[in-house]
């Protein structure tokens, strides 16, 4: 799910920004707290040099008495303040000691305070400032900046709760913006799927919110609308052909028929006749197939499609061509593992399973068999033919339904060569399914499911 | 093969209007020695089948006035029960259906081979001669049981599966008459489509080596590029 949303562009972005947009805070939240770091410095170092100001003006003992003062007045305890001999002696003040580290050239700085100071208790940080009196003594000022810290603090805190929010938000938004674009992209997938797979009425579906897939969208449908429109014509055009052919290819036969009936039987050229006959029903035979499964297309009505027991169907099916199997060294069996019946023209299912037969058995060499399976439920009905021939490989098992696949090499074998795709015109006529695939006897097997699995046509 | 038709002066009415496929018929017909008059239209040709008697009428489905459905639909409510051959573009199932149930005795599907369509019509004209059909047929001592639904060459009963019976029945029924692999198809299996030229061959074949083992003489004859024939034709 999480990758297929990472997927859509949307999504992306709108994370991408939240965190840009998150880091965006930081930095905002980082400036005021440097800011107000710097003015809070600056204040305190002013205090700082304030006192050192007022202490270092005052004699040695109103000093004693000013840092007292200024001590009894701090309540909240952020002043120190010390007064040393030259030897480091306090001499007043509440530091014991001068602080390690401090330079005592009379400019404030921040002084490094641990956890727990002995000299600085309960303080984060402290500023400083020494300076050597005129007497030789030292004066230290030293100031908890607590307040800094604090605000430092709740500054992190709120910056760390905005910029969760920011990307939580983030986050939901792309979420919620990207699932009708998931979702359209499934569709659109599943749509694509189903035109690969041949059926050229589908369109991709157009979205409500995604403007850049919806042009995609149109652009590739008005693509597939010119494809359906040139394969119609294609199909039209072959149609009109074979149907345009017919009438003077059949005047012709005619013509051969009676030359050949008139002629006398001992005739040399009754052979050639015979030949032109033969070579003319062949040509019939492929345009009368052609004209029929365009026919089978074409078929809207639906007056022939009633409940039809299938087992006397096959029953009598491979009785027609169990001759045919025995002349050509084939055996045919029929196996009926259940008996279910069919929503479907009786007449047009013979046909197509016939066709499926009639090319097995064509296939297989002698000594090979034949079987066709009658399976499946009362609800899911399966018709399946089986063979040791040799049959298709898996890439061309697509491509022979297609009716003009086989029109180069069906020259030698006998019959119109368009057989499967008859069968397969017939199968979508009802909407029902078949698959070709591998038989357990080796070679081709065709299934035919027997129950609506889509809308047919 | 037209000589062996007893009902020799049979007339036949042509009602099609498209006159290069009227001329075929016509054509054709009287080469098999047929006496044809032909109307070009639905009125015409329903008043000259009222009138005239004749023994086979052929019909298109499709004509300018009144519909080939209309025309045979109206035969049949006058009580004129002569065999119609419906012929049309229209191949679809449903449609023979359609045609068979207003009243046509066959249906054939444009383009058509003339010796095809010239075959159903000798079958319609067999029908109307033997109105009522005899229970048995006999032909050289094969003898076949069509209450009984068996078959016997010379008194010895002969094994035959259902098809086979059928199929001989339906040979013998119109014996001396071309019959095409469409028809046999047609009138055994029940089926209209093409079954492809083998398969009713090795049907065939299949009953010829029975007839054959029986020690009857040859009498199912190829008719080459059409079809078979039952009958002695030495």
């Amino acid at each position: 799910m999480f990758a297929e949303l990472w997927r859509i562009t949307s999504f992306r972005l709108t994370v991408l920004y939240g965190g840009l947009f998150a880091l965006a805070v930081v930095g905002l939240f980082a400036l005021i707290y440097w800011q107000t770091a710097r003015y809070q410095n600056q204040q305190v170092d002013q205090i700082l040099l304030n006192q050192v100001h007022v202490f270092s003006t005052a004699t040695a003992d109103q000093l004693d008495d000013d840092i007292a003062y200024e001590i009894a007045r701090d309540i909240r305890r952020i002043g120190f303040f010390g007064v040393f001999a030259a030897d480091g002696k306090a001499l007043a003040g509440n530091l014991a000691r001068i602080p390690q580290g401090l330079i005592l050239n009379g400019k404030p700085r921040a002084l490094p305070v641990e956890r727990n100071d002995d000299l600085f208790p309960q303080a984060l940080e402290v500023r400083a400032l020494g300076r050597t009196l005129d007497d030789g003594r030292v004066l230290v000022v030293a100031r908890d900046v607590a307040l800094l810290e604090q605000i430092r603090q709740s500054l992190l805190r709120g910056c760390f709760l905005i910029a969760a929010v920011i990307l939580l938000l983030g986050v939901l938004g792309g979420v919620f913006y990207s699932l009708p674009a998931v979702r359209h992209i499934r569709d659109i997938d599943r749509a694509a799927r189903r035109i690969a797979d041949g059926d050229y009425s589908q369109r991709l579906p157009l979205g409500r919110r995604n403007r850049e897939l919806d042009v995609l969208a149109q652009i590739v449908n008005a693509m597939l609308d010119e494809t359906e429109r040139l394969m119609g014509e294609v199909k039209t055009a072959s149609d009109n052909i074979a149907h345009d052919l017919r009438t003077p290819l059949t005047r012709l036969r005619a013509s051969i028929y009676r030359t050949q009936q008139s002629m006398d039987k001992t005739s040399l050229h009754r052979d050639a006749l015979n030949h032109a006959l033969t070579q003319t029903d062949l040509l019939l035979t492929r345009f009368r197939a052609l004209s029929r499964i365009s026919e089978i297309e074409s078929k809207r009505r639906r007056a022939g499609i009633s409940p039809t027991f299938l087992e006397p169907v096959l029953r009598t099916l491979t009785e027609l061509y169990e001759p045919l199997a025995n002349r050509g060294g084939v055996k045919l069996s029929l196996r009926i593992e259940s008996s279910p019946s069919a929503v479907c023209d009786g007449e047009l299912l013979f046909e197509a399973i016939g066709n499926l037969l009639d090319n097995a058995i064509k296939f297989t060499p002698a000594g090979g068999v034949v079987c066709v399976t009658l399976g499946g439920t009362q609800a899911e009905p399966v018709i399946s033919v089986s063979d040791s021939g040799p049959g298709i490989p898996p890439d061309l098992r697509k491509s022979v339904l297609h009716r003009f696949f086989r029109a180069d090499d069906a020259r030698n074998t006998p019959g119109s060569g368009l057989g499967l795709s008859l069968v397969d015109a017939i199968v979508r006529l009802h909407g029902f399914g078949l698959v070709l695939d591998d038989a357990p006897e080796g070679g081709l097997r065709a299934r035919m499911s027997c129950w609506q699995r889509r809308m047919p046509g | 093969m037209s000589a062996m038709i007893d009902s020799q002066s049979a007339s036949i009415l042509v009602i099609e209007d498209d006159d290069s496929t009227a001329e075929e018929i016509v054509a054709e017909l009287t080469a098999h020695a047929f006496r044809v008059d032909r109307a070009g239209t639905g009125r015409a040709g329903l008043m000259l089948a009222l009138r005239g008697n004749y023994d086979v009428i052929t019909l298109d489905r499709m004509l300018p006035d009144i519909d080939g459905l209309s025309v045979v639909g109206d035969l049949r409510a006058r009580r004129i029960h002569t065999p119609v051959l419906m012929i049309s573009a229209l191949s679809d199932v449903d449609e023979r259906v359609r045609g068979l149930r207003a009243g046509g005795d066959d249906y054939l599907t444009k383009p058509f081979a003339s010796d095809e369509m010239a075959a159903r019509v000798e079958v319609l004209l067999r029908r109307r001669a033997h109105a009522a059909e005899p229970t048995r047929l006999r032909v050289q001592g094969l003898q076949i049981d069509r209450v009984a639904h068996s078959a016997s060459f010379d008194g010895h009963d002969l094994e035959l599966k259902p098809t086979e019976y059928q199929l001989l029945d339906f040979l013998m029924r119109n014996s001396g008459q071309t019959l095409t692999r469409t028809m046999i198809f047609e009138h055994v299996w029940g089926y209209h489509f093409d079954p492809g030229t083998n398969l009713i061959e090795v049907h065939i074949a299949g009953l010829r080596k029975k007839l054959e083992q029986a020690g009857c003489p040859p009498l199912i004859n190829t008719v080459r590029g059409s079809g078979y024939l039952f009958g002695d034709v030495r």
